[in-house]
């Protein structure tokens, strides 16, 4: 009885972390560059018990949350006519330097300039590019190509003010999300390649454009439906079980 | 009379038993590849009942049971439910075909197939896949992808095969926890030419709605039974306080 009870206990947990990971998802229906998530269950332990033929069968114990997966796909495209917004087409990462100087990765591209023509992620925090050089703000007819160079007129010429590079990882689906659209390498990452634009699956660069978030309201709408009908019978379960309990304790009236 | 009561109490018991099945199978209702389980119950060995007489043999009444006892907890071996969802690295397993993985115990097998790169390898929920020449490994980042045949690609380059084993009876497997299955006995054999389904992976087989009359069933079983302790406790009571009163 006691491990029904606990059974129904651990699907009612799981199935609440699956609402929660379903809400966040759909919390950043319209975040640039996020990727949703989904969560994995596994059965728990199972217990052996002797059964009537002399043959030994196992009893499970319920369901636990084995982790969450994140899911890289590439989200759709929104024009926003500002060059230094810049969305990837492929499998790369935009670093930045952030706090403490360590690396970030992410796939949102808002980027702007700040005060010393340097370019920054909505945080302020650098991009990482290879020979960047200060933009004025006098620059004129800013745009990115494909390959991630950056260009200006000044004063009539057209000048160069360095390449974005993009990061790969051997497994992005194991990179450690730290809030704010930002991830962190980890061990199950593997660690950061810095590939140029275009090459070892990174993608190009697409100027003017945000990638949007990859969340499916219809797919998760029906994932909340599961989630919360999952919930409800293993509620049914509980409530069994403490119905049999009661049954129990009534033998003796 | 005492009789009666032990046997209900061992219906009682068997639909405890029930009763954590269907929790389980219920908890497990969105588990990957989860299998369902049943539990089968037997009366107990039939007992040639015997009437004593005075200063003659015993004169036999008939067969008796003293009751219920689980027999066996069976897994079904149904598929579930093909979930898509469009990752490359997803399969979802042919009917009654297994992951061979390596666990810290040995050799397990699952239905999971939510492949991942972790570590160089390829794995499935943190367990290392063994395909056909062992653990498949995974250099350099490239694209890995698995082909309808279960051919493992990384970019263009193929790197493994993936093994997967049937079973000749399911009996032959049980449930360890994981969503793995440990073999007793002889291992699996090899499936010659699979055909996986990619980018799906297969949902759990429980049915709601027969779990939830499995539950009814086991609960009123299990209130039947109480009652007819209930009876035979008060026919007790008759026997012991009201024969025999003036």
């Amino acid at each position: 009885m006691i491990r029904a009870l606990w059974s129904g206990a651990t699907g009612m947990a799981a199935q609440q972390f699956h609402i929660d990971n379903i809400s966040n998802n759909l919390a950043n229906v319209n975040t640039s560059g996020f990727k949703k998530q989904r969560v994995q269950f596994q059965d728990l332990y199972y217990q052996n018990m002797m059964m009537g033929n002399g043959s030994v069968a196992s009893v499970g114990s319920g369901v636990r949350v084995s982790g969450t997966d994140r899911d890289f796909h590439q989200g759709p495209l929104e024009r926003t006519d500002d060059p230094l917004s810049l969305a990837i087409e492929g499998q790369g990462f935009f670093t930045v330097i952030g706090p403490n100087g360590e690396d970030r990765y992410t796939r949102d591209g808002s980027f702007r300039l700040d005060s010393q023509g340097r370019l920054v992620n909505s945080q302020g925090y650098e991009v990482k590019m290879e020979g960047a050089t200060s933009i004025p703000p006098a620059v004129e007819d800013l745009t990115v190509d494909k390959n991630g160079m950056i260009y200006g007129k000044i004063g009539g010429t057209y000048q160069e003010f360095g390449k974005v590079i993009l990061t790969v990882f051997p497994n992005p689906a194991g990179l450690e999300g730290v809030g704010s659209n930002l991830y962190r390498e980890s061990a199950q990452s593997g660690p950061a390649v810095s590939v140029e634009p275009g090459l070892e699956g990174a993608g190009f660069i697409l100027s003017g454009y945000l990638e949007n978030s990859n969340v499916e309201i219809v797919t998760e709408m029906v994932n909340l439906i599961v989630a919360q009908r999952a919930f409800e019978l293993n509620s049914k379960s509980v409530e069994a079980a403490d119905q049999m309990w009661a049954i129990a304790n009534n033998l003796k009236r | 009379m005492i009789r009666g009561i032990l046997s209900a109490t061992t219906a009682m018991r068997a639909q405890v038993l029930n009763q954590e099945i269907i929790a389980n199978n219920l908890s497990n209702a969105d588990t990957v590849a989860y299998q369902e389980d049943k539990v089968t119950f037997t009366s107990f060995r039939d007992v040639l009942m015997h009437r004593m007489e005075f200063r003659s043999q015993p004169v036999p009444v008939g067969w008796f049971s003293n009751g219920t006892v689980a027999q066996d907890i069976v897994t079904s071996t149904e598929t579930g439910p093909i979930q898509n969802t469009d990752n490359p690295l997803d399969i979802a397993l042919p009917p009654g075909a297994y992951l061979a993985v390596e666990t810290p115990q040995g050799t397990r097998y699952t239905r999971m197939g939510d492949l991942r790169v972790k570590d160089g390898y390829l794995t499935v929920s943190g367990y290392t896949v063994l395909g056909i020449n062992g653990p498949i490994q995974v250099e350099n980042y490239k694209t890995c992808y698995v082909s309808e045949d279960g051919t493992v690609f990384a970019g263009d380059d193929e790197i493994g095969k993936l093994a997967l084993y049937s079973f000749t009876d399911g009996a032959n497997l049980r449930k360890i926890g994981n969503s793995l299955f440990s073999p007793e006995g002889s291992g699996g054999n090899l499936l010659e030419s699979p055909s996986l389904t990619v980018g799906a992976l297969e949902g759990s087989t429980i049915d709601p709605v027969y779990e939830m009359a499995s539950l009814i069933t086991s609960l009123r079983s299990y209130e039947a039974a109480q009652k007819i302790i209930q009876a035979h406790d008060e026919t007790l009571d008759q026997a012991i306080n009201r024969v025999g009163r003036v």
